[in-house]
This record gives structure tokens, sequence and C-alpha cells, in this order.
């Protein structure tokens, strides 16, 4: 019996140890994996398991040739809606659907994005700029229009962000110094 | 400067010894460290044995993708500033993780091979090993994600539903 449960042992054992898990490889590998991940695949990755939940929040998004924030007309004076584009994945924020759900996603999804080019396309728009602060210049409020841009959600999202050319559409002298925030 | 005739003896984890040429080696910033560490003259033939912690098995992959792969530029070329494609491997490579026999062995092998770059410090072999772990993902539903990387769902129904309900302000 001895004899018999030693070899189990030493045969699961062995079962065991030839498999290989992939959280156990190493750190620098999953992360350089990470980048060469697309967005669709990291969201999907977050609903494997936990610590592939942990992995995609606090990893690179890697590098991608073009993004761009735009905002979409909407039916809705009072609410304001954005697409923020990363490569072929489109990711659409509804100020009436809580931007801050939207922050949260984005946070979860990469600790940090690059682009050889992004840009904010936000001209062809009338703005509301809520109250925002710009260092040097204090507290001003601006109003024009009746669309609402939040210069907080540019800001986080900028917080993120590392881009070769940075390029940005405006039409009004506000919307620039609002830009000199970055 | 390196001596293409050159020859280094490698030990292996589990016991066996491997003679290759430096011309091989000098793509392992793990060997060429020990290398330098030992202070010997470079005409020495051969040097002295350089342990590493890899299976004999595996070390003949290793070796055979740096046969493969003797002439490749140095240093290996770090690409953080451009998009990072999995798409690109070349047709060698392929081949070279694709004779890995039976579909479970071919998981394990590559992990093996990718446990093994990482030790060794081999920049294009563990580059290769993770486009080609990164094309088996890419594009799959997260129940075949779970399948190809051996992955338990330890989630609850309510943390699931959370996720998902995340994840749906991207999936327009």
């Amino acid at each position: 019996l001895f004899v018999l449960l030693t070899s189990l042992y030493l045969f699961l054992n062995s079962v065991m140890e030839s498999r290989m898990d992939i959280l156990s490889l190493p750190d620098v590998f999953l992360r350089q994996m990470m980048r060469t991940m697309k967005i669709k695949d990291r969201l999907n990755l977050r609903l494997t398991c936990r610590t592939f939940e942990k992995l995609v929040e606090e990893t690179h998004a890697g590098y991608f040739r073009e993004g761009f924030i735009t905002q979409s007309s909407s039916a809705d004076p009072h609410d304001s809606t954005f697409s923020l584009v990363i490569g072929d994945q489109k990711l659409d924020a509804s100020k009436k659907d809580g931007l801050e759900a939207f922050f949260l996603l984005l946070g979860r999804l990469f600790n940090g994005i690059s682009f050889e080019v992004f840009e904010f396309r936000l001209s062809g728009f009338a703005f509301t700029f809520p109250l925002f602060e710009i260092p040097s210049m204090g507290t001003e409020k601006v109003t024009e229009g009746k669309q609402v841009i939040e210069d907080e959600f540019l800001l986080k999202f900028a917080d993120k962000l590392k881009a070769d050319k940075l390029l940005f559409q405006v039409d009004t002298r506000a919307q620039l110094r609002m830009y000199a925030c970055f | 400067r390196i001596y293409p005739l050159m020859r280094v003896t490698l030990t292996t984890s589990d016991g066996a010894s491997v003679t290759v040429s430096r011309q091989l080696t000098k793509h392992s910033g793990f060997i060429e460290k020990a290398i330098t560490d030992m202070a010997v003259d470079d005409n020495a033939v051969p040097l002295s044995a350089v342990a590493v912690d890899v299976d004999d098995a595996t070390l003949k992959l290793v070796i055979e993708w740096l046969t493969e792969h003797r002439d490749d530029a140095l240093p290996y070329p770090e690409k953080t500033d451009e998009e990072r494609r999995a798409d690109d491997i070349p047709a060698w490579d392929q081949a070279f993780v694709q004779k890995w026999d039976t579909k479970e062995d071919q998981q394990q092998t590559l992990y093996a091979v990718i446990t093994a770059a990482d030790k060794l410090d081999i920049k294009g072999l563990l580059d290769m090993t993770c486009k080609t772990l990164a094309n088996k993902i890419n594009g799959k539903t997260v129940e075949e994600m779970r399948e190809i990387l051996q992955l338990e769902c330890d989630f609850t129904e309510e943390e699931l539903a959370e996720i998902r309900k995340e994840n749906a302000w991207c999936e327009n």
C-alpha cells in the first residue's frame, strides 16, 4: 500500500509540475503580451478571471497609430456625447449615462496608452464650457452654444495618454485657452 | 568582439551538457554576462561551463531557434514606440512552434520556452513567443480564452454581471 501511495503521489506530483500556469510566466512576458492586445481582447480578458482582470488594469495598452476624441451631436441639449476611438475600437460616453462610469472603465482597461497621432476633434460644435481652472489664468466661465464639453473628461483621459503628435481642432479662443491646460 | 569558432559548454538543470558556438550564445544576455563575470581570456577554448536553469529538452529547442537566428542583429531592437503587431512572425518561427506535437504539449512546451527565453535573456525569442501566445487569444471569446489559457473563472455571477456592465460602454 505504501509503494502504491508513493507511486500515486509521485505520478500526481509530476502531472502537477508538468502543467505550467500562464500566470506563472515571467511578469515581463505578460506585460509585453498585453501590449499586443486589442481593446476588444482586453475587454474579454477582464472577464476570464480575477488575475487577468487585474493584469488588464495594471498594464499598458501599447502603441496605436491613431486615435481621436470627437463629440457627437445629441438631440438632448442638456446631454453631451463623446466618442473615443482607439485603433478600431469605439467607446461612447454620454454625460447623461454618467461619465464617471466611463472614466472608471478606462481606468480598468489600461494604465497607459500611446499613440503616434491623437486628435481632439472638437470643432464644428457649439460648446459651453463649465467652470474650469487654468492655473495661470484663474477660473473663468465661457458660455457659447448649447453642447457641454467637460474639461474634466479631457484632463482625465490626457492623464493616461502619450502621443508623438497631438492635434486639436478648435473653433474658439476659449477652446484654445482650455487646451493650454494640457 | 565575438569569436565565431569559440565554444561554450552549458550545463542544464537536469545535468546534461551541451557545447555551442559563441555565435549563438551572444544572443543570450544571461550567458554573455556569465562569460564576462568569469573574466576568462576570450581565446580560451572551450570556456568553462555555464550553468543554466533550463532543462535539456527545452535548451535543445532554444539552441535550434538560436541557430536559425544566429545572424540576427544585436542588440535586439526595442519597439516601445511602434505599434506592436502579433501577425509578423517569420515563417520559420511559425513552423518551429507548430511542430511541437499535441495541442497540450505545444502549450506546455511554449510556456517552457518562454520561461527559458526570460531566464537566458533572449529578447528575440521572448518577443516571438509573446506574439505566438497573443495570436492564440486574439479575437477569441471569453470562454475560448479561458480554455486556451487554462484559466478557471473565479468570479461570482454578480461580479461577472458588473464587469459586463462596465464593458458595455465599449460594446457598440
